[in-house]
């Protein structure tokens, strides 16, 4: 028997110990006393899956902050109180267990960072904005970093580093000319480097440090890319043909269908966006559900592979052909 | 909440739903058809393939307008009713 | 009023048995469809038997995904412990709905996978030389089918595990428009991604077809196969943000 096969039927018996396990959907597996029948060994205890709460804590961080225990405590007395009320009342009144238990929720478990924050943001927004700005300043460092090494050593007789960056550039220049002609290869910088940022930002998940979250996981995020792309498809239409013809364009075939084609416009946006948000957010929470029914064995790491490696690299590219062919329709419309 | 409005406001988001779901099956129908024939144009005849490539998008933008028109139907189903 | 309780048992039994069955329809065409092409394709070159083989089991294991998030969201239903929640009228309406929405979910995703896979297949039969590029192009093109079941597996997983509690003020008006809206939800997701679903089916199955047969212009076909499949998506997404919307702010 070969090696490979020995691996293939280890991998096989993992998989069947956890389909048996996973139908135990509400049981878990104890080592000790058991204390119906008080004899001591294997027992199963029937538990409800604390699942809502978890992708509420994922999804809706602030609510879930809102809604805890604690803070619903505070609130019973003082209805129209924000959070920063009850956790300047709680540091006040020096109530350590309340503290610590609403700590947990906080990022890097600071209140002051979040009692700043929410000066500007306000009571549904704070968290999830901390987690955001916190994972793209994250992403942009990784981005300055990798120019500044591979700025530094340009070199006639390139090191690897260079041929790989030169290989990445050339052949996205090569997919620039191709869709958008020989003489708008100046628009290369901009297409990759909304590539590498929506790539490093989905491939940024699949580290394993609690905290860690893509940040394209936000709504906010896509938006903002999907707001930009246009803005620059738009710009690029109206340098290209004129203000006039352009704004002539958006009343065709019929003037009164101008408000339709607007429309038409912004869901590019809203489309490029959630593709981008639904993909990544569907395999999160796709990931925490499976990742909780199996008990956090090996199933996870497969997962993570497909919507981690793979569909994280397809989106990015996908987000990328998008904007690359909105142009191509503006910019290359007479030949 | 009074239960007549309250079935016109259940009725309108029950449509809102129809309105997206069932405009959503003919513009994907229709825009992968447009986008397989593109592919088979690109493969026989590649030296065109800029010009498929931009007929293929402006193509499934014209189809794709009936899917925004249930859109806007189903937003404005959710926000106004 | 009459008891919550005693419902909430009757819809995730309903909402399992749809699941599971309306999922299973389209996996069991598509891959019949790839078994036939494969068969044809065999009686015409019977020598490409182990390449053919292989290729037309793997784009029916991937084929079937939708009918497995079914299966799963059959499962959660079934022991995930409806008994045991608080009974409220909510939760009645979204149990029912997630299985409605998983079930015509995977409907589109099914044919469209299959279709991909029954391509391949007959392509591969004509140039085995291809094989390998042809069997990774239809992966991908298998994997992009089966996005909008994905789209419709994690509506149905947010309305299983976070529909929002009641509030103070639950008359029997509030309920009912709940329930149509999770109701509206289930159904703009799992028929919005019928035709999608099919749509990219069709792209990525003449994509392969094609670079099965002209392998020399195998860049421009994929790079066309992804931006038409991208763009066939959006009515899906369209679908994802009015199924959003009711679930979460209706």
């Amino acid at each position: 028997m070969t090696k490979k096969k020995i691996i293939l039927i280890a991998i096989g018996i993992v998989f069947a110990v956890e389909l048996v396990l996973s139908f135990y959907l509400n049981f878990s597996l104890n080592i000790g006393t058991n204390p119906e029948t008080g004899k001591f060994g294997l027992y199963f205890t029937e538990e409800v899956v604390p699942m809502q709460d978890k992708i509420n804590e994922e999804t809706q961080p602030d609510q879930y902050l809102m809604d805890s225990e604690v803070v619903t405590k505070y609130k019973a007395d003082n209805p129209d109180w924000t959070i920063a009320n009850v956790i300047e009342k709680i540091e006040s009144t020096q109530a350590e267990e309340d503290l610590e238990h609403i700590k947990e929720h906080l990022p890097w478990g600071s209140t002051s960072v979040y009692l700043f924050f929410h000066k500007f943001l306000g009571d549904g927004k704070t968290i999830n904005a901390i987690r955001m700005i916190r994972m793209m300043f994250i992403v942009d460092l990784i981005l300055i970093i990798l120019a500044l090494m591979v700025r530094r050593k340009i070199q006639f007789k390139p090191g690897k580093l260079q041929v790989a960056t030169e290989w990445i550039y050339d052949s996205f220049e090569g997919l620039v000319g191709e869709s958008l002609g020989k003489e708008n290869k100046h628009f290369t910088p901009y297409l990759l480097t909304l590539f590498l940022f929506i790539w490093i930002s989905n491939m940024i998940g699949l580290v394993p440090i609690p905290g860690i979250s893509e940040p394209t996981r936000n709504l906010n995020v896509t938006i903002g890319l999907g707001i930009i792309a246009i803005i620059v498809v738009q710009y690029n239409a109206i340098k290209k043909k004129g203000l006039w013809t352009h704004l002539k364009s958006f009343a065709e075939p019929m003037f009164f269908l101008a408000p339709l084609n607007i429309i038409g416009e912004l869901s590019k946006v809203v489309s490029i966006a959630f593709r981008l948000f639904g993909n990544i957010m569907g395999g999160a929470i796709i990931i925490l559900v499976v990742s909780e029914l199996v008990r956090y064995i090996m199933v996870p790491i497969v997962l993570s592979g497909f919507f981690g490696l793979f569909a994280g690299s397809v989106q990015a590219f996908v987000f990328t052909m998008l904007a690359m062919s909105y142009l191509a329709v503006e910019i290359n419309t007479e030949e | 909440m009074d239960l007549n409005q309250a079935i016109v406001k259940a009725a309108a988001l029950l449509g809102a739903g129809i309105a997206m779901g069932i405009g959503a099956l003919g513009p994907g129908l229709g825009e992968g058809f447009t986008a397989g024939k593109a592919c088979e144009g690109i493969a026989r005849t590649p030296e065109n393939a800029g010009l498929i490539t931009r007929t293929m998008l402006i193509g499934q933008a014209v189809s794709e307008s009936t899917g925004i028109y249930s859109l806007v139907v189903a937003l404005l189903l959710i926000f106004t009713a | 009023m009459m008891q919550a309780d005693s419902f909430l048992l009757i819809s995730a039994y309903l909402g399992a048995a749809l699941s599971t069955g309306l999922a299973s329809i389209s996996a069991g065409i598509g891959e019949g469809y790839a078994a036939g092409e494969a068969a044809k394709a065999l009686a015409k070159q019977p020598k490409s038997g182990d390449g053919l083989l292989r290729t037309m089991l793997i784009s029916q294991a991937v084929t079937e995904t939708g009918a497995i998030f079914g299966l799963v969201i059959s499962l959660l239903l079934i022991f995930g412990g409806a008994g045991h929640i608080a009974g409220s009228w909510f939760k009645v309406g979204a149990l029912l709905a997630a299985g409605l929405s998983m079930g015509l979910g995977s409907i589109g995703p099914g044919f469209g996978a299959g279709y991909t896979g029954g391509q391949a297949c007959s392509v591969i039969s004509r140039l085995p030389k291809e094989s390998n590029r042809v069997t990774t192009n239809m992966l991908i093109g298998q994997a992009l089918a089966q996005t909008d079941a994905i789209f419709a597996l994690v509506v149905s997983l947010l309305l299983l595990y976070s529909v929002p509690n009641p509030t103070a003020s639950t008359t029997l008006g509030h309920f009912v428009v709940k329930i149509s809206a999770f109701l509206g939800a289930s159904i703009a997701i799992g028929i919005g991604t019928m035709g999608p679903g099919m749509g990219i089916g069709f792209v990525t199955g003449r994509a392969s077809n094609m670079l099965g047969r002209f392998p020399r212009e195998r860049g421009a076909i994929s790079r066309t196969m992804f931006l038409g499949a991208a763009v066939s998506e959006s009515t899906a997404i369209y679908a994802l943000v009015i199924a959003f919307l009711l679930i979460f702010f209706s």
